[in-house]
């Protein structure tokens, strides 16, 4: 049967309720942008230990979910898997929304968010923060390109080069985003290449996780026919993303415990360091790992999509979870600038630093969150994203016809 | 020790400080002479630096944070937000129980990292070797905080309100560290804030790359320590006495 | 900042407003433009005008990456001369009236020197080893006489333990 994609209605209450929703949610995200410009960071608890917060766990989250969320529209575009090709135009707008919040996010909160434009002509060759710049422009380009090639048949010779470019520049994006923690020599946490790998296989679980709760709430939103195909391929997909996921987790800690030097680290992450710790075993890896792979492993619960949609809301959960360990836990943890020697000073040197998110931080990290789902919200309105229907008899290329 | 012998080394010790008293201004005097004209800008002959004596430095004794403070207009707040330029460190060796004392600040690294990260440059290295912040083009993305192995850098959170010094720009959202005093550098006052607040004169400033310079000359002579070493970032802040 | 962005949009609105107000609206009142010290500036005073912040933005990347200080051209030799008291007797060139801040805001330019920069003159700003003598001539060009500006500092650094701290 042939796939017609066609603009959602969405006239329903709900929908204007959903819009608004985020909305508001847009606009308490930006309240707290102004009083963190006109206050200054002092309104956040982020200080001079934990120099990024609540707002970095947002962005990094939203901007590696947004090179993930592509995925879906690389293994029908680069891989040729017919199966996918309806699935890939949300797939490619979903990237560019979330890549868009998680900027705003990273943007608003910094120190002098009205200077950032500086970033566009004083550029440093060196610093990955600068090559994010024309990492984060490039993958939007090409996401929009690719996008543009899936809607507007006329355009049908830019789709090979859009589709394979924005698969590549995917990966060096998230490099990108990695190598931001990578790079990082003094800090225990972080300074291993093997970041930017980590956070490639994170992407690809965080952003299909999003697709899937995404493309879920519009079918049932939009009253559209959505097959168990359809869910079955994108839940195998989920559980290989967690088994790498896991096993990318397993390695860097491995990597660490084998080092003496790294034991303190070690020990505060996985044994005693309190909320760190406990975001570590009970958020990453039981709600973002294990029990989703169980729910949808298990015959009892595998094959109902509700279960799906759980599994997928505790993997968005854990990667939140994730980010925070990685991102303020490394930042907890005191540098160590005598080893061997226990530091004292008026600067908290040798002791875990202290960190109390305020609710400015949650507000701005939550706003970016909505920016990206009203986007997508709106555009599946005025644009022909998604398939009039994603039934079995229509989007399995085996079905029996 | 019999009175006649301390009476003896009274007398040497005045001597030899009256004879400094008479040399020093010339050998001052040199240094004022090598420094540039305010047209003229830094150059790569020089690089200055710090040589610290963490045996001298003594424990509890906080004058180089508080002449660092009132030079540079910092508050001298310690809480979580607030920025310190410098800080004393409090050391106790794990297996020894030995303890020293030493300030930390900025390391004035040759390969400085902070200047690596930076998106817009404006953390970057004076031709003389002093790392510094240009809050003109500083957007306060704490970057630079995060790849300083020295914890040396603070953000200002908050409005300043017309109490900075005239000499010393700062403000809200932007990061900052120590300056190595270049304001007293570029004016040739040969010297920093620190170094001449000592009481036991362990911080000694100076041009590392000056053979005739004490500093030079103590560092050829003793041995000398570069805090994380390791990372190979040639830090023009040397330790000795740890 | 954001904020001058939310000012920059609200005066965007009453430029749109202006032509319903204009009936009532009278001239809108010149700056204030208070003498500074000295004959004259640094440059012709209207030149001066329209190109202040060019020199400045030229001087201040010189001082900031090579350490060059000379006066003319400085934002700290504009505070000296041009700086006023104000209702407390600060010199300082911000407030309604004051040198910096009364142009700026007849001619609606957001002026952000001064989240940094402090307003007030060097001199009096703390108790500073600041070139006591020259502060108050900023407007002369060229280097300022060497040795005598700094062989007093240098010499009221000398105590007898200093100079065994040295020799030692």
């Amino acid at each position: 049967m042939h796939i017609v994609n066609r603009e959602l209605e969405g006239n329903s209450k709900g929908y204007w309720a959903l819009l608004g929703g985020l909305g508001a949610l847009i606009l308490l995200g930006l309240f707290a942008a102004y009083n963190m410009e006109h206050h200054g960071h002092v309104i956040t608890g982020m200080n001079n230990q934990i120099v990024w917060g609540l707002p970095h766990v947002f962005a990094v989250f939203l901007i590696v979910a947004a090179s993930g969320a592509l995925n879906v529209a690389s293994v029908a575009g680069v891989f040729g898997k017919k199966a996918y090709k309806p699935l890939a135009p949300l797939s490619a707008l979903l990237a560019i929304a979330l890549l868009i919040g998680g900027l705003a996010v990273l943007m608003l909160d910094l120190g002098r968010a009205d200077r950032a434009i500086i970033t566009a002509w004083e550029v440093n060759p060196k610093s990955v923060f600068s090559w994010n710049v024309v990492l984060y422009s490039g993958f939007l380009g090409f996401s929009a390109a690719y996008l543009w090639a899936m809607l507007d048949k006329t355009v049908k010779p830019l789709y090979p080069f859009a589709a394979y470019g924005a698969f590549i520049w995917r990966l060096i994006l998230t490099t990108g985003t990695g190598l931001i923690f990578g790079f990082l020599v003094a800090r225990q946490a972080y300074g291993t290449g093997l970041l930017a790998l980590m956070f490639i296989i994170y992407s690809l679980l965080y952003g299909t996780a999003v697709y899937v709760l995404v493309l879920m709430t519009a079918y049932l939103g939009g009253q559209r026919p959505l097959g168990a195909e359809v869910m079955r391929r994108l839940k195998n997909m989920l559980l290989i993303f967690i088994a790498a996921s896991f096993y990318a987790t397993l390695v860097y800690h491995l990597t660490n415990l084998y080092y003496a030097k790294e034991w303190e680290f070690e020990r505060f992450i996985l044994l005693d360091g309190g909320l760190y710790t406990t975001l570590f075993w009970v958020g990453q890896v039981i709600i973002g790992y294990a029990i989703p792979f169980v729910l949808m492993a298990l015959p009892g619960t595998r094959d109902n999509r509700n279960m799906v949609a759980l599994a997928a809301i505790l993997i968005v959960l854990g990667a939140l979870a994730q980010m925070y360990v990685t991102i303020i836990g490394g930042q907890a943890f005191p540098l160590q600038l005598f080893p061997g020697f226990t530091e004292k000073s008026s600067f908290f040197d040798g002791q875990i630093h202290q960190y109390i998110p305020s609710h400015w931080e949650w507000m701005l990290g939550i706003g970016g969150f909505a920016i990206s789902l009203a986007m997508v919200a709106f555009a599946v309105k005025i644009l022909r994203i998604l398939p009039e229907s994603l039934a079995d008899e229509v989007a399995d290329p085996h079905a029996k016809k | 020790m019999n009175q006649f012998e301390q009476y003896r080394r009274r007398f040497i010790g005045g001597a030899l400080a009256a004879t400094g008293a008479v040399m020093a201004p010339g050998v001052m005097l040199m240094q004022v002479a090598h420094s540039r004209a305010p047209e003229e800008g830094v150059s790569s002959k020089h690089r200055w630096g710090l040589l610290i004596d963490s045996s001298k430095c003594a424990t509890g004794c906080n004058d180089c944070v508080t002449a660092c403070n009132t030079e540079n207009g910092l508050s001298g707040e310690t809480g979580l937000q607030d920025p310190q330029w410098i800080r004393k460190i409090e050391l106790t060796n794990n297996n020894t129980g030995a303890t020293h004392s030493l300030p930390m600040m900025c390391q004035h690294c040759e390969h400085p990292p902070c200047v690596d990260v930076c998106p817009t440059g404006a953390s970057f290295k004076r031709a003389d070797g002093i790392v510094l912040v240009d809050r003109h083009i500083c957007i306060g993305c704490r970057y630079c905080m995060m790849a300083c192995p020295y914890k040396a850098r603070s953000l200002v959170h908050e409005d300043l309100n017309d109490t900075q010094l005239a000499h010393m720009p700062r403000g809200k959202g932007c990061v900052e560290s120590c300056t190595l005093c270049m304001h007293k550098v570029d004016r040739g006052d040969g010297t920093t804030a620190c170094a001449e607040a000592c009481p036991e004169k362990a911080i000694v400033f100076g041009d590392l790359n000056d053979p005739s310079c004490e500093i030079a000359q103590r560092l050829a002579t003793y041995a000398s320590k570069e805090v994380r070493a390791d990372l190979g970032l040639n830090t023009g802040v040397r330790y000795t006495g740890i | 900042m954001l904020a001058s962005w939310f000012k920059s949009a609200a005066l965007g609105l009453m430029v749109a407003l202006l032509p319903l107000a204009q009936a009532g609206a009278g001239d809108v009142p010149k700056p204030v433009i208070q003498k500074g010290e000295g004959d004259k500036c640094v440059e012709d005073t209207d030149y001066m005008r329209r190109n202040h912040m060019k020199l400045l933005n030229h001087h201040r990347d010189k001082t900031m990456h090579d350490g060059i200080r000379t006066k003319q051209h400085s934002l700290k030799g504009c505070i000296d001369c041009h700086a006023t008291p104000n209702a407390s007797g600060q010199k300082t060139v911000l407030g309604k009236d004051h040198f910096c801040q009364s142009c700026h805001s007849y001619a609606a330019v957001s002026v952000d020197c001064f989240q940094c920069h402090s307003s007030k003159p060097s001199g009096n700003a703390a108790a500073q080893s600041i070139m006591p003598a020259q502060s108050t001539q900023g407007g002369t060009a060229g280097p300022r006489p060497q040795g005598h500006a700094r062989l007093p500092l240098i010499n009221s650094n000398l105590t007898v333990k200093g100079v065994a701290g040295v020799i030692k």
